[in-house]
């Protein structure tokens, strides 16, 4: 039965529970926000720069296989769907903004090979890597740098090391995602000052006022153009690992840790002595 | 006359004790090759006229390890503090029926490619370390005449 105090409190629910589906309320505080809040809003892309279509988000989007498909606000759900309104998963479309969800990582390896044919051997790590698709970054007399695509660096270390005898290897991995995004997200907020800027210029009545967001102007252009050197950069860390490969023992301090037999003659063994003949 | 008598037993075993101290075994020199005198740190050397090497030291084993112990400390000292590439490793037995592992190692010095050869045999509480070295091209050239060297190696 329907006490006037029963239908007062149905009424109010019925009303908070639609104050809080309606997304209105969450726009409107968007439009509300003052400027500076609004540089965060990094739906703001320009479409010159070639990281404009990275996907940013303050918190991490969920996995791919928990996507919801969107709905307009306030819009019904279709017949077909259930009431619990679970989320049909949609997959999800490839490109950059699925690349970004992946962990961005560096690699990098040092292999020290023995001191045997070091010239021939540094002609085959070089063939070696323009085969796999990758390139020369630096070579002397008894050792290579070369990069090769990321997804070639596994099979490109094991072929090195059958090119000599090798005596040790160094892999390192660098994790770069956060600083990366953070870059991006740098970058989305200094393009968008530089539409305001732009958009100031146009608007300024006077010389000096003129000059003044010019010059600002500069400032931000020059920051852009630094952090997009820097992405670059790392970009092709990423898409590149980077393999050093040294014709040389390794240094005597590093291996100063290892056993040291206490029987002197071995120390004495070696070309060096046995060809000395003075 | 007394001090005369007496020392001669002193001689005896002073003669008998220098050689025991000389070494107790037997390498014919290869041919192509003239033996070193008055090598310090050689029991045995002996080279060719373009420079190839061929030597023996006898190393007496207090800590009485087998060849196959001596083998890994030399694998690893040349190869990891001493960067030599190991070519080969093998075992290998003198026409005197003494059996000992073989290791070939390669080097670049300057930017010349060597090779490296050390046997190693232990007998009587020895080791006994033959090496031969010289440029790949030297060593390959030799190669018949080191290793009838080896096999022409005796233990007294």
């Amino acid at each position: 039965m329907l006490t006037p105090t029963r239908i007062i409190v149905l009424l109010v629910a019925s009303f908070v529970a639609s104050c809080a589906a309606s997304p209105s309320y969450h726009k409107s505080a968007i439009a509300q926000a003052p400027m500076e809040a609004r540089n965060a809003d990094y739906g703001d892309s320009d479409a010159s720069s070639g990281y404009a279509s990275y996907e940013v988000a303050e918190e991490p989007a969920p996995p791919p296989t928990m996507g919801m498909a969107p709905t307009s606000p306030g819009s019904q759900p279709t017949p077909k769907q259930p009431q619990t309104t679970k989320p049909a998963p949609i997959k999800p479309a490839p490109g950059p903004a699925a690349q970004q969800k992946r962990p961005m990582l560096i690699y990098r390896a040092t292999i020290n090979l023995a001191v045997f044919e070091a010239r021939k051997s540094i002609d085959e790590v070089e063939a070696l890597a323009k085969s796999l698709g990758g390139y020369l970054v630096q070579r002397t007399d008894s050792s290579i740098v070369v990069r090769v695509p990321a997804k070639t660096f596994d099979g490109a270390l094991e072929a090195v090391s059958k090119v000599g005898d090798e005596l040790h290897r160094q892999v390192q991995v660098q994790d770069v995602t956060a600083e990366f995004r953070d870059m991006q997200i740098r970058l989305k907020n200094l393009q968008a000052v530089r539409a305001r800027l732009t958009a100031l210029l146009d608007r300024a009545k006077t010389v000096e006022e003129a000059l003044r967001v010019e010059r600002e102007l500069e400032r931000v252009a020059g920051n852009i153009e630094s952090i997009k050197g820097k992405l670059k950069y790392f970009s092709e860390l990423i898409a590149f690992s980077t393999i050093t490969v040294n014709f040389q023992a390794r240094p005597a301090e590093s291996i100063r840790s290892d056993v040291n037999l206490p029987f002197p003659w071995l120390n004495r063994l070696g070309l060096g002595r046995l060809l000395d003949l003075n | 006359m007394k001090i005369r008598t007496s020392s001669l037993p002193l001689g005896l075993c002073l003669a008998l004790l220098l050689s025991a101290c000389g070494p107790s075994f037997t390498q014919p020199t290869p041919d192509g090759f003239v033996k070193l005198k008055n090598q310090h740190n050689y029991d045995y050397r002996a080279v060719t006229a373009d420079g190839l090497v061929y030597s023996v030291k006898e190393i007496s084993d207090a800590a009485k390890g087998d060849t196959a112990f001596w083998a890994k400390a030399v694998e690893n000292k040349m190869r990891i503090q001493a960067g030599y590439a190991l070519i080969d490793k093998k075992q290998v037995a003198t026409s005197q029926g003494l059996e000992g592992t073989q290791m070939q190692f390669g080097f670049d010095r300057g930017k010349t490619p060597h090779l490296y050869s050390v046997t190693l045999f232990t007998k009587n509480d020895s080791i006994f370390v033959i090496e031969s070295g010289g440029t790949k091209e030297l060593m390959e050239a030799h190669r018949s005449d080191l290793e009838a060297a080896l096999q022409s190696f005796r233990v007294n």
